[in-house]
């Protein structure tokens, strides 16, 4: 390079960098300024909800959140999703294929339910109702239909989406679409974003498909609300998350005024909505046999011989609260359920267990096997003579308190030294329960937890005890 | 269940000055904004974080509750933009009666007002059982909303009568 090259070079680059600057100020200040006169407008004509959603878009933390995925994990996403779900992959010929046979095979196999009471039918009233309540500018689901679609013709859309729903309540069978959809894997905002654990899926159903399970939803709320475990709130009407804050804070409160040893166990259950074994809840057909368990749950963790026959034995029962046209369709709307990943063009995923997360089914399908597991729970403690003491001395029975998959179980002690032997006790009632019904507690930091509080004689002692040792004795 | 609301209220305030910060250049300090729409972004946006669950507090220090309405007041202030940065140099007291900024008082006191109503009509036996417990105590959430109630009925006539509160 000459004399004359570098110094030219280097003003060329300079002029450059400086015209560079200037235009990306001059384009910074022509954005804002739109912004400001849009968002101004926006407000004018569309409300403040609009102009959340212009603003929402260009504010730092959002426009760094990025949830997608951004890597290719090919193959590894969707073993992923197989074994959360206990999944098997064909065409998705194959798996309609499956599906009508099965219908097919049903249809003649069950017994005909001989007797609707005319109450249980959905109503064409229900229905536009359903299809009014769907919530606007939804992704759109294997259909492509959006759910404004939905929404704003309801009045014309629901005469013949309410024959789809009585043929489908009636014969016990809904369409195939509605059974699946695309999933969407939603990064954690957590773990690598190149390892497929780090992603939650979202299913991306039909909106059609979801008025029906809206609707399903709606038909079972009144065994939910009959069902539920005293101390349960989560998802259920008019209940807030606050009354279960409060109850623990006055749980611990009486027990610091009454000088009584209190603790809570705040429980994280690991992937709940997608572990849950779906005979437990819907009772369907056909189990997941001792093949299939040992595909998806570890032998060391799970007793899965005993699970299989508690599979079957939980088929073989018929709940008496729920009508039978409606246990059948609950049944079958658990059948056959399938996911596909976008970018596995032609392949799809049959599903056996889970509640599909974004299913309007899926919370009241957890809850009600929660209702259960509460309940048991709330027995075997009522057998513990020091759980039973403390809650005496406390003056009120505080029961387990759940919000949908999050449970928090409060006890108290009369005596400091006992508070250490019942968390244990209770925490191992708890692994056993959950593991009887292929659940897993979530050891990992953060997740589940015990607030001990020691109060009365000898607390020093005991929190000196738990605190100062050098490996913690729980 | 940590009993300290100091934490609780530290990390509620740890939540809405970021929020407030994040959206002060884009929407609070926006002028082509009305300032109505401002605050009433605000609210939607920034006391919504701060607020949440403050309907059971109790026992909240006279501390943490300046701190909360200085945080009210100053973020008012950015919006309306009067503050120590121009010669305005208002004092707080005449800047919460010209823009008629809600103390932080009032809002909390709205929350723990409407909150019993909840709890009567869906509450869990238990709940009301502990509350009775706790009221009992002579302190606790309880005593501090027949308090509030005893001073809403200077202002005006409560279609109730007070010894029935708890």
């Amino acid at each position: 390079m000459d004399e004359t090259q570098r110094p030219t070079t280097m003003h060329t680059l300079k002029r450059t960098t400086n015209r560079v600057t200037t235009a990306v100020r001059n384009e910074d200040a022509t954005y804002y300024t739109t912004l400001a006169q849009r968002a101004a407008r926006t407000y004018t004509v569309e409300g403040l909800t609009a102009l959340w959603r212009h603003i929402k878009a260009i504010l730092p933390k959002h426009r760094l959140r990025r949830s997608d995925q951004r890597y290719d994990l090919g193959e590894a996403m969707l073993q992923h999703f197989e074994h959360l779900e206990a999944g098997t992959t064909y065409s998705t010929q194959e798996i309609r294929k499956q599906c009508l046979s099965r219908n097919a095979q049903n249809a003649n196999k069950q017994p005909v339910v001989t007797y609707v009471d005319l109450r249980e039918l959905p109503t064409l009233a229900e229905t536009e109702d359903l299809c009014l309540r769907q919530n606007p500018n939804k992704a759109p689901g294997p259909g492509g239909l959006s759910s404004n679609v939905c929404r704003y013709g309801a009045a014309a859309l629901s005469p013949h989406l309410h024959g789809v729903m009585l043929k489908a309540f009636l014969s016990a069978v809904e369409p195939c679409r509605y059974k699946g959809g695309f999933l969407i894997p939603i990064w954690k905002q957590k773990g690598p974003q190149n390892q497929a654990d780090s992603y939650r899926g979202i299913l991306l159903s039909e909106t059609y498909g979801k008025v029906y399970h809206a609707w399903l939803r709606r038909r079972l709320l009144p065994t939910m609300l009959h069902r539920r475990a005293l101390g349960q709130l989560g998802g259920l009407p008019s209940q807030q998350t606050v009354s279960g804050i409060q109850l623990l804070r006055l749980h611990g409160r009486l027990g610091r005024a009454n000088k009584i040893s209190t603790a809570v166990i705040f429980v994280n259950l690991r992937s709940v909505f997608h572990h849950l074994l779906r005979e437990f809840v819907f009772n369907d057909d056909s189990h997941m046999s001792f093949e299939e368990l040992c595909k998806v749950l570890d032998p060391m963790d799970f007793d899965l011989k005993t699970l299989a026959d508690e599979l079957r034995t939980a088929t073989q029962q018929t709940p008496e609260d729920i009508p039978p046209a409606l246990q059948r369709c609950l049944a079958d709307a658990h059948r056959n359920t399938w996911f596909q990943l976008q970018q596995h063009g032609d392949m799809a995923t049959e599903t056996r267990r889970g509640t599909r997360p974004g299913s309007p089914l899926a919370d009241i399908g957890f809850n009600l096997l929660m209702a259960n597991l509460v309940q048991q729970l709330h027995e075997q403690l009522s057998q513990c003579a020091a759980y039973c003491q403390g809650q005496a001395a406390l003056g009120a029975q505080v029961p387990p308190v759940t919000w949908v998959d999050d449970l928090a179980v409060p006890m108290a002690t009369v005596q400091p030294d006992q508070l250490q032997p019942l968390v244990q006790e209770v925490s191992a009632a708890l692994h056993t329960l959950f593991q009887r019904y292929g659940l897993s507690l979530n050891m990992q930091k953060g997740k589940t937890e015990v607030v001990m509080m020691y109060r009365g004689k000898d607390a020093n002692r005991c929190r000196s005890a738990l605190f100062d040792a050098e490996s913690p004795p729980i | 269940m940590d009993l300290d609301i100091d934490e609780e209220i530290t990390s509620r305030i740890g939540m809405a000055k970021p929020a407030f910060a994040e959206m002060k250049r884009t929407i609070f300090s926006n002028r082509a904004l009305d300032p109505d729409a401002r605050v009433k972004l605000y609210e939607s946006l920034v006391l919504t974080r701060l607020l949440y669950g403050c309907s059971v507090w109790s026992d909240v220090p006279a501390s943490l509750i300046k701190q909360l309405e200085a945080m009210i007041i100053k973020h008012h202030r950015n919006i309306h933009n009067c503050g120590f940065w121009n010669e305005d140099g208002i004092p707080d007291d005449a800047f919460v009666a010209t823009h008629q900024v809600m103390p932080f008082r009032l809002h909390w006191a709205r929350h723990r007002l409407v909150y019993p109503q909840h709890v009567a009509r869906h509450g869990l036996p238990v709940h009301i059982q502990l509350l009775h417990a706790e009221y009992a105590t002579g302190k606790g959430w309880l005593h501090e909303v027949s308090q509030e109630l005893m001073w809403m009925s200077t202002l005006i006539d409560l279609p109730l009568s007070l010894r029935n509160v708890a």
